[in-house]
């Protein structure tokens, strides 16, 4: 590592800014992915990125609000590429291009009758969440999981803070929906 | 019937406010203990390469014209080399023919024969 990557900051400070932001960037980025060790990837990712940009980083924004834009865009990256993967590994399976047998998600043993596990639930309230928008899970995400407040997403987003109200709101009502229907069916 | 369609309405409306609750509780993960190693192996192996791109550059912005520079160079050296050497040959064949006629003391006319079948 050269020396002071920025007049923000130096070498040494680096290593701090980094324990710092490490488990709230990971967490993030946990959030979009649902998996430990791509999130743990892609927070390293995050982090070399802050690393080689923070020479030009003109402190327009905090640099917390601006290391977090980063994750969410890299996340957001990867679930894209990770989409498109899985969507060419469905297409290999039908056309019979592919040899490898594709894990297959398996549902949830739900029993209407038991009380849920909170496990449980989150998982069904994460998986309700993942189905959103790109806008309004970005938004839900930050908001609801991470409690940074209508305006801190907004910087994050880079977006008003009439148009995060928007999609929390709108985000939430479409959340109701889709657990209303999920409950109905299986209850 | 409706009634029984109220409380189901009720209890699914209740199910999906304690789902919504998990919002409050969300899991928490910790970054491994060697996160920072990771990133600095990361961020070094990448300025590695960004060294051996830029050496790389360096051959194909100054190394390689500086070659190409010089076989031009080369070529244009024997070349020339070998226009000179053909110059000096001629010169020398006329020089004998000259001499040649001026010994046996030949007329402009006869000289002008030999030089015209001078062979190149």
């Amino acid at each position: 590592m050269k020396n002071a990557p920025s007049k923000y900051i130096d070498s040494v400070n680096f290593k701090e800014l980094v324990l710092e932001h490490q488990n709230r960037v990971l967490n993030i980025i946990f959030r979009f992915l649902n998996n430990k060790e791509d999130a743990e990837d892609v927070a390293q990712d995050v982090f070399v990125k802050v690393y080689q940009n923070l020479p030009t980083f003109q402190g327009k924004a905090q640099l917390s609000t601006w290391i977090h834009r980063i994750a969410v865009n890299k996340s957001l990256d990867f679930r894209r590429k990770r989409n498109r993967k899985k969507r060419l590994g469905e297409f290999k399976q039908l056309t019979g291009f592919n040899d490898v047998e594709e894990k297959l998600e398996t549902p949830e043993a739900s029993n209407p009758h038991s009380v849920l596990e909170s496990k449980e639930r989150a998982l069904i309230l994460k998986r309700a969440v993942d189905s959103l928008s790109k806008k309004q899970r970005t938004a839900i995400i930050l908001n609801k999981y991470e409690g940074f407040s209508y305006q801190e997403v907004a910087a994050i987003m880079q977006t008003t803070l009439p148009a995060v109200e928007s999609l929390i709101h709108k985000g939430m009502k479409n959340l109701r929906k889709k657990l209303f229907d999920y409950f109905r069916i299986t209850m | 019937m409706t009634g029984e369609l109220m409380n189901k309405k009720k209890l699914i409306e209740a199910e999906v406010e304690k789902t919504l609750q998990c919002f409050d509780q969300p899991e928490k993960i910790e970054s491994s203990p060697f996160f920072f190693t990771r990133v600095q192996a990361a961020i070094n192996a990448l300025e590695k390469k960004e060294t051996e791109s830029g050496i790389s550059s360096i051959f194909e912005n100054v190394l390689r014209p500086a070659f190409i520079g010089g076989i031009v160079l080369i070529n244009l050296i024997t070349a020339g080399f070998t226009l000179s050497r053909q110059d000096t040959r001629r010169t020398t064949k006329s020089q004998v023919i000259y001499s040649f006629a001026e010994e046996y003391a030949f007329t402009q006319n006869d000289y002008d024969i030999l030089k015209m079948n001078e062979v190149r």
